[in-house]
């Protein structure tokens, strides 16, 4: 990987004034929520907001706006480059995490009656996990497309699988031939779990090393995926 | 600097898509020597941006072979060593010219205590000191076109590659360029070169290739390195074909004589020997190709 | 000057295919484990076949969790509200507690005795959860998790 990458893409982040403003917001959420919901309960969704934002420009876009062809001349393999950015993204992502558990221990400190550092804690280390997946999946659908189709699928599947879910359900209840049909077989409901769990992890609140596992192999397996796309891909430069 | 330069054989590059397939490079051999500046000249759609393209590592060939210094095109020592501009810089628009330069030259390999300094002297010769802290999206067409050219100089490369270099830039930034052109040369750099500026190619290229619809139509030597091409420009009226013809060699053209000769003397007596047989001479200059012709005669 | 390890500008790192076969072995290796019988959360869980006595007993009524290993809101719940103190210790008060595991998907078929509850209670999905009389009647069910408080709620209701 390069450090000279690595760090380029965090400076570039965390001195944009969008980036900023949203660390600005979330720590004064963490500091307001801390009085009132259960510990790392509100923030963890904003933080994987931020990794969608944020991750959606891995890779995809330079390949649109002729950015990477300055880059491909440079002395770093084509992996090392995508990993190196992947990595500057999710440390800035990082940074607003570490942000956000700080500042809602603080104010539980301050606020409320004993500091919830296990809870919070257990939040912080699955959401980091979490936001690594997330942004290893843009990385590896950025590979693939341009622009920023990348997190337009990644929602989309999304938003297709909660769909497909409640379809299912709906279904299920109904009188029709596929409604009993679907009522004797799980294995719909098997698919739907599986690919939503392995995409789509539900940050959980305590310590489980097992789900740790499955989001970094997840987050591992669409790295690598992505690497070998980006291996693979022309990149075409300006036209006679 | 390298051993070998840049070689390209049979060279083969199509496009697909789903109604066809479209042949844009149809076996190109080429070759750019050490210390050699090479023009690719064409038309719109010949294939110059693909082929370069496929020197760069951006496309890859259906088949053939592409070798810089011996090696494979995309091998990291051969990257360390090339420089490349692009003709429009796309770069992060946010960042300014100073953290834009550090950062390609640190990506390029220049050792860290040498970075800053690097970056100053390669800002002040392209005369962009003032605008350093500027962001790029602040930066004119020309502006960006000159720190095109210092992030691909920046590392001393051994192999150059310019696409359209003097693109918006005013006659001091043509200057500018010609003059760093030549520096690569001297240097002992490969310099490949695609302009549509023919005056430019005619005067820093040694060679020029012409491609038109896939392949090299015309090569011509505009710089010979062991011979001196002259054209001497006669009086009319005021010489015999004959005499000329025994003097130079070569039968005058529309009173004009081209001659090869080996040296600068040989212009000098050369001279002496056409006055001394009463011919009268117009104009002695060095003889280059005639590119718009070559342009011309491909239409 | 020259690198001293010429490489090709496609190469993949050894060290991310290493560390991407190691997590995956170590994923496949884990959900292959035989674990003992679990204590989640903060409850005792007890055997279907004993579940009834136990109730009429002691007076309680039934809670029967019917669950999956590869269920994501089965985790949820286990976490939120059988692993939460409080409402574990109001779960253990009023209810026994039976947890049934469907393992259709790893050993493609359940025990007879699972297969019979799904099928007494008709659970389609997992979480299922189910609050019956220690007669076994259903008096009220939660399908999905809907989050702690629908939990709470539901378990409210029965009587």
């Amino acid at each position: 990987m390069s450090g000279v990458v690595i760090a380029e893409t965090f400076r570039r982040h965390v001195t944009n004034i969008g980036f900023i403003a949203y660390l600005a917001l979330l720590a004064i959420l963490s500091l307001g929520v801390s009085v009132f919901n259960r510990p790392a309960s509100v923030w963890p969704t904003l933080v994987t907001l931020l990794a969608l934002i944020t991750g959606s420009g891995a890779i995809g876009p330079e390949f649109s706006s002729g950015t990477l062809q300055l880059i491909l001349v440079k002395p770093l393999t084509r992996a090392s480059y995508l990993l190196s950015r992947v990595t500057g993204i999710v440390l800035a992502v990082w940074l607003a995490a570490a942000v956000c558990a700080v500042f809602e221990l603080t104010g539980r400190a301050l606020w409320s009656e004993g500091v919830p550092f296990l809870p919070i804690g257990a939040g912080l280390l699955n959401i980091m996990a979490d936001t690594i997946l997330a942004i290893s999946l843009l990385a590896l659908l950025g590979s693939i497309t341009r622009a920023y189709f990348n997190v337009a699928i990644y929602v989309g599947v999304m938003a297709t699988l909660w769909v497909t879910e409640v379809a299912v359900g709906f279904i299920r209840q109904s009188s029709s031939a596929l409604g009993r049909l679907l009522a004797n077989r799980k294995s719909v409901d098997l698919v739907l779990s599986a690919i939503d769990r392995n995409l789509f992890p539900e940050v959980l609140p305590a310590f489980d090393p097992k789900w740790l596992v499955l989001v970094l192999s997840n987050a591992a397996v669409a790295l690598l995926l992505a690497c070998l796309a980006f291996r693979g891909r022309e990149v075409p430069y300006g036209a006679d | 600097m390298s051993e070998s330069g840049v070689s390209v054989r049979a060279l083969r590059k199509s496009f697909r898509s789903f109604r066809r397939r479209q042949e844009v490079l149809q076996g190109i051999d080429l070759d750019v020597a050490p210390g050699e500046v090479v023009g690719l000249i064409g038309p719109n759609g010949a294939g110059k941006t693909t082929l370069m393209s496929c020197l760069l590592g951006f496309l890859h060939p259906d088949s053939g072979d592409i070798t810089i210094d011996g090696r494979a095109n995309d091998d990291l020592g051969v990257r360390r060593r090339t420089g490349f501009v692009p003709e429009r810089m796309n770069f992060d628009r946010g960042a300014t010219g100073w953290n834009f330069l550090r950062y390609m030259a640190r990506l390029a390999g220049v050792p860290g205590g040498e970075v800053d300094a690097r970056c100053r002297a390669m800002l002040e010769r392209l005369g962009l000191t003032p605008a350093a802290d500027k962001r790029l999206s602040q930066y004119s067409r020309g502006m960006l076109q000159r720190i095109g050219m210092c992030q691909a100089l920046i590392h001393e490369p051994a192999f150059v590659f310019l696409d359209e270099p003097t693109s918006g830039l005013d006659p001091n930034g043509v200057l500018l360029v010609r003059d760093l052109i030549t520096e690569q040369k001297q240097r002992g750099a490969a310099v490949l070169l695609n302009s549509h500026q023919l005056a430019e190619v005619e005067k820093v290229c040694d060679r020029v290739v012409f491609l038109h619809r896939g392949v090299i139509q015309h090569a011509e030597t505009l710089r010979h390195t062991d011979r001196i091409i002259v054209a001497v420009t006669l009086l009319p009226g005021s010489f015999d074909v004959a005499t000329v013809e025994r003097i130079t060699g070569v039968a005058a053209q529309e009173n004009v004589v081209i001659v090869t000769v080996e040296t600068q003397e040989a212009i000098a007596a050369l001279v002496r020997d056409l006055v001394a047989g009463n011919v009268g001479i117009v104009d002695v200059r060095r003889h280059t190709a005639d590119l718009e012709s070559i342009f011309r005669g491909a239409a | 000057m020259e690198p001293t390890r010429p490489a090709n500008q496609r190469a993949i790192p050894i060290a991310l295919i290493v560390l991407t076969l190691a997590l995956v072995a170590g994923r496949v290796a884990w959900s292959l484990m035989k674990r003992p019988a679990p204590k989640v959360g903060l409850i005792e869980w007890v055997e279907p076949s004993k579940a009834m006595a136990l109730a009429r007993e002691s007076n309680k009524k039934i809670l029967y969790d019917f669950t999956a290993d590869w269920c994501q809101p089965c985790h949820l719940l286990d976490a939120e509200v059988f692993g939460d103190p409080a409402l574990a210790a109001r779960i253990s008060e009023e209810f026994i507690a039976v947890r049934v595991v469907d393992r259709q998907q790893e050993e493609g078929r359940n025990p007879a005795a699972v297969e019979a509850l799904q099928r007494q209670y008709g659970v389609r999905g997992f979480p299922t959860v189910v609050f019956a009389d220690s007669s076994g009647a259903e008096q009220a069910r939660m399908e999905g998790f809907g989050g702690r408080q629908v939990f709470e709620q539901i378990m409210g209701q029965v009587r």
